[in-house]
């Protein structure tokens, strides 16, 4: 872990992977009532005077309030919970209590090496449809809602599906086979409003992005980029590789929280004909 | 259309871009919301205290000017920020001062002679539906109010703080000469080379045409990009006055409408109250950045 200054009134902290900005983003914006399990957005509990903390690919950002009149404390404090988390081995190397499959068990977990994070993701995903009217479900034991995995219904009618299946050699039955059979997790948000990076995907639907990228990509839109899979919450220019549509609400403003796809919230894809 | 409840001024003219704005929705980032609001917080902030408003009331910005507003009631308001003419029913008034306006006057903001953006705050505060706990226009997502229109009618609210304690406030007008900026270094000023601040704070440079509400490119020397040009460089949270250096080498400052993670590295970082500053500079103007 690494914390660099940025300007005044923030924070970047480099932890170098992706598994390791999720922890820290959960240790960092979770209470200890167990906001973890929480939505996404405001009902987080952020550190005291810090306005956002920002998750991306190998960082957290922490954006404090600049018109704070004990800002320098504000950023020391930080420093210190920082370097705290970090010489903490239950927490820096590890969650601090699996939100999954531990049915409520709070004490350290072993370090998952990234070799092996699949087979943890696919450990246990219990589910909570949210398609086009599809009934809520949740498994026996799941403690909160925040817990279990969201369902998105999809139509596997991308322009992309097939090359993807030739690119793959898992044609394009076996790229939805493939897509709707592990638990993804939304690692952070960026692009626009709603936007969410899932990892977790079988390995072998890594592709590139397209060479040349589309004027327009419809709102609802499934893709792959990289390790990631993204749905675009509205109409824009995209590069990513179309594998079908979804009718999930994605963003609302008006919502609480606005967004479908917050960091950390568990996903699972299913099949669907129309 | 919805009628507006309690309506305060008509928009004659709202020249080529006004839009709403307060200090923004901080708290979002994560769900991919920038935080928004006036690109240069200490003149709205000072004519929010003009008026007597809170200091995050919603108000007017006006850029590079060309607004004409009519009251529909008596109204209290200050406009502060860059350098226009500013007539009252063709008669000159002053800015950075409390002004009054009867039923049926006409506020012209002329067109902006030295910096961009001018802040109009009226007694109350505008008042347009919340988004996300603002009524900020986010110009990158679409968030928020659109700009405003002929012929749109705006509401007043009940933002205010005590009464106006007084009746100007002089500060220094925006300059249009060269302009200093103070800057801190950023997160990434060991990956992009010891040469890359140093050379920042020493060159000339000028602003690029293409600036917007999301930030500024400037023109000068190349700096070096570390090895970060070839691509694959990480994502990461931007903040307001970071200044990225991407492939070509050619330094971009963000502003109030940035996006919340970019794919370039952060050479260095603009202090609050130059950020503030960074939002008035025009098209061609010479800038230095100093540490």
């Amino acid at each position: 872990m690494r914390i660099l200054d940025y300007g005044d009134a923030a924070l970047l902290v480099d932890v170098g992977d992706l598994d390791s900005v999720l922890r820290l983003y959960e240790l960092l914006t979770a209470d200890a009532a167990g906001a973890a399990a929480s939505p996404g957005g405001r009902r987080r509990v952020l550190p005291e005077g810090v306005l956002d903390v920002v998750p991306a690919e190998t960082t957290v950002l922490l954006r404090c309030d600049p018109r704070r009149r004990d800002l320098a404390e504000v950023l020391a404090r930080l420093r210190r919970q920082l370097q705290a988390l970090q010489s903490d081995p239950s927490t820096a190397v590890a969650s601090r209590a699996d939100p999954e499959g531990g049915g409520g068990s709070e004490g350290p977990v072993p370090p998952v090496p990234p070799e092996s994070s699949e087979s943890s993701e696919r450990r246990e995903c219990p589910e909570r449809s949210e398609g086009r009217g599809s009934p809520e479900r949740r498994s026996v034991g799941t403690a909160s809602a925040g817990a279990t995995a969201l369902v998105i219904d999809v139509r596997y009618d991308g322009a992309d599906l097939e090359e993807i299946g030739d690119r793959t050699g898992l044609g394009a039955i076996g790229v939805v086979a493939a897509h709707t059979a592990t638990c993804w997790r939304v690692a952070f948000g960026g692009f626009v409003p709603g936007f969410g990076y899932l990892v977790g995907g079988d390995p072998r639907l890594v592709v590139p992005r397209r060479g040349r990228p589309r004027e327009r990509v419809p709102a609802g839109a499934v893709a792959l980029a990289g390790r990631y899979c993204g749905i675009y919450p509205r109409s824009s220019p995209g590069g990513w590789q179309l594998l079908g549509m979804t009718d999930a609400p994605l963003w609302d403003a008006d919502r609480e929280p606005p967004a479908l796809l917050w960091p950390g919230r568990r996903v699972r894809f299913r099949a669907v004909d129309r | 259309m919805t009628a507006v409840v309690n309506p305060a001024l008509v928009v004659v003219e709202p020249g080529p871009l006004t839009t709403v704005q307060d200090l923004g929705r901080p708290g979002w980032a994560s769900l991919g919301v920038t935080t928004s609001g006036a690109a240069d917080r200490s003149s709205l902030r000072r004519a929010n205290r003009l008026v007597g408003n809170r200091e995050d009331a919603a108000g007017l910005e006006i850029t590079l000017g060309g607004l004409r507003v009519c009251a529909v009631r008596p109204l209290t308001l200050a406009v502060t920020g860059a350098v226009c003419p500013l007539t009252v029913d063709g008669g000159g008034v002053g800015r950075n001062a409390v002004l009054e306006l009867e039923t049926g006057q006409v506020l012209a903001v002329g067109l902006a002679t030295a910096g961009v953006r001018t802040y109009l705050a009226v007694r109350g505060g505008v008042d347009v539906p919340v988004v996300l706990g603002s009524r900020s226009r986010d110009t990158l997502a679409g968030l928020g109010p659109d700009p405003l229109r002929s012929g749109q009618i705006l509401a007043v609210g009940d933002a205010t703080a005590g009464w106006p304690t007084t009746e100007v406030a002089p500060v220094p007008d925006p300059p249009s000469g060269e302009v200093r900026l103070r800057v801190v270094p950023g997160p990434r000023q060991e990956r992009l080379g010891a040469g890359a601040l140093e050379l920042l704070t020493a060159a000339s440079w000028q602003v690029d045409p293409a600036g917007d509400r999301v930030g500024l490119r400037l023109r000068g020397p190349t700096l070096p990009t570390g090895g970060t040009a070839s691509g694959g460089w990480p994502s990461e949270g931007l903040v307001r006055g970071a200044i990225q250096v991407p492939p070509n080498g050619l330094p971009v400052v963000f502003l109030a409408d940035h996006p919340v993670t970019g794919g370039y590295p952060v050479l260095a970082c603009l202090g609050t109250e130059d950020a503030d500053r960074a939002a008035q500079l025009r098209p061609g103007q010479s800038v230095r950045m100093w540490s």
